[in-house]
């Protein structure tokens, strides 16, 4: 289980990086409830929302597990 | 803005309704989907935040000479109003009182306490953690000065039931300070008539400090440095959580005042592909729309 985390740093317990999951959910639940009145309008959007934050997420992360390759 | 769909009632009372507590604005306005929303998920990520740093990170140490940074942060924490308001009025307290030891009271009172002792009377070795409970009174002292002296009725770790004698000179921590427990020193007395003679002592003891007196009172820069050094990167994400929670609320305050921002969500979404209807239902007039969603909410 050790050398699975050692090769992947992200499962290691309590890495700050899973934190920034239920963060970008309520980020993307409460601008939208912010934009929107219809119930499922706010899903939709929030959703969204978050895909894109993930998706921008894992762009910055692909780029700087690229940059710190062989390091 | 969309004033038409939503009642707003009293936008301004309902913007400090909301400041104050995320979500009451909106209950207040009698729009409960947004109000769970809003409650659920900004006071979860404020007190998720606080819970990470041991309820610590929100403080107000905004005195002279204080880094403008920590002003920063502490404002957007205060978009949650009433924990930041709250932060205030400790801070405000907290300079009035200053960080003395406590070596006299107003009036006797009791608490639960634990500790350890260590006492030598006679033959008997009293040594060891104790739990229950110390009495403690404001009396007048040898020197006629106000001191403490107290009692503790507890029992021992191998479970032996003790009363022990405080004498003169007990030492409480500040009345204020951020941490729920707050240190007692003392001496252990032996009482026999008039005369009383000294034991032993109280070791690492402690008893409990109200909410009231240890919550979001500032602290001192040595505790902000053992917090550091505590929580490590918890402190940068449980500044973050409630720094952003109160961001977000400013979002909440800004929709009950103002309603929301886009529109009411039944309206045709122009950015849909395919949908040439939408394109141009959105491009003509909002008026339109505007007429199907009363429409639609009526109905």
């Amino acid at each position: 289980m050790d050398t699975l985390l050692a090769h992947a740093p992200l499962l290691a317990h309590a890495n700050v990086t899973w934190y920034l999951l239920p963060l970008a959910a309520v980020i993307s639940l409460v601008y939208n409830t912010s934009r929107y009145e219809d119930a499922q309008r706010i899903f939709v959007q929030a959703g969204r929302t978050f895909a894109t934050i993930l998706f921008f997420m894992a762009v910055i992360l692909g780029i700087l597990v690229l940059l710190s390759y062989n390091l | 803005m969309h004033r038409s769909q939503v009642n707003l009632k009293d936008p301004l009372l309902a913007g400090v309704l909301a400041f104050l507590v995320p979500g009451l604005g909106h209950l207040y306005q009698g729009r409960r989907f947004k109000a769970a929303i809003y409650s659920l998920c900004i006071i979860s990520l404020y007190l998720y935040g606080l819970s990470l740093s041991n309820w610590k990170i929100v403080q107000y140490r905004g005195g002279p000479g204080e880094p403008r940074t920590e002003l920063l942060s502490f404002m957007a924490q205060c978009g949650v109003g009433l924990p930041g308001l709250f932060a205030v009025n400790q801070s405000r307290r907290f300079r009035r009182s200053g960080e003395q030891i406590v070596t006299s009271l107003r009036e006797p009172f009791s608490a639960p306490f634990a500790g350890t002792i260590e006492a030598q009377e006679g033959e008997d070795d009293l040594q060891g953690e104790v739990a229950g409970t110390i009495e403690l009174a404001p009396v007048a002292g040898r020197f006629n000065d106000a001191v403490i002296v107290g009692k503790i009725n507890g029992t021992t770790s191998d479970g032996r039931e003790v009363s022990l004698a405080l004498g003169e000179g007990v030492r409480l921590g500040p009345e204020l300070r951020n941490d729920p427990q707050r240190f007692v020193e003392a001496d252990i007395i032996r009482e026999s008539g008039k005369d009383e003679s000294r034991i032993g002592q109280i070791a690492n003891a402690h008893i409990p400090r109200s909410f009231w007196n240890w919550f979001a009172i500032p602290l001192t820069d040595a505790e902000e440095q053992d917090l550091h050094r505590e929580l490590g990167k918890l402190h940068e994400l449980a500044l973050v959580f409630t720094m952003i929670a109160g961001l977000l609320n400013i979002l909440a305050v800004w929709d009950a005042v103002d309603g929301p921002a886009y529109g009411y969500g039944l309206e045709p979404d122009p950015r849909a592909k395919g949908n040439p209807a939408a394109t141009s239902a959105a491009s003509s007039a909002e008026p339109a729309s505007q007429e199907a969603v009363t429409a639609g909410a009526t109905s």
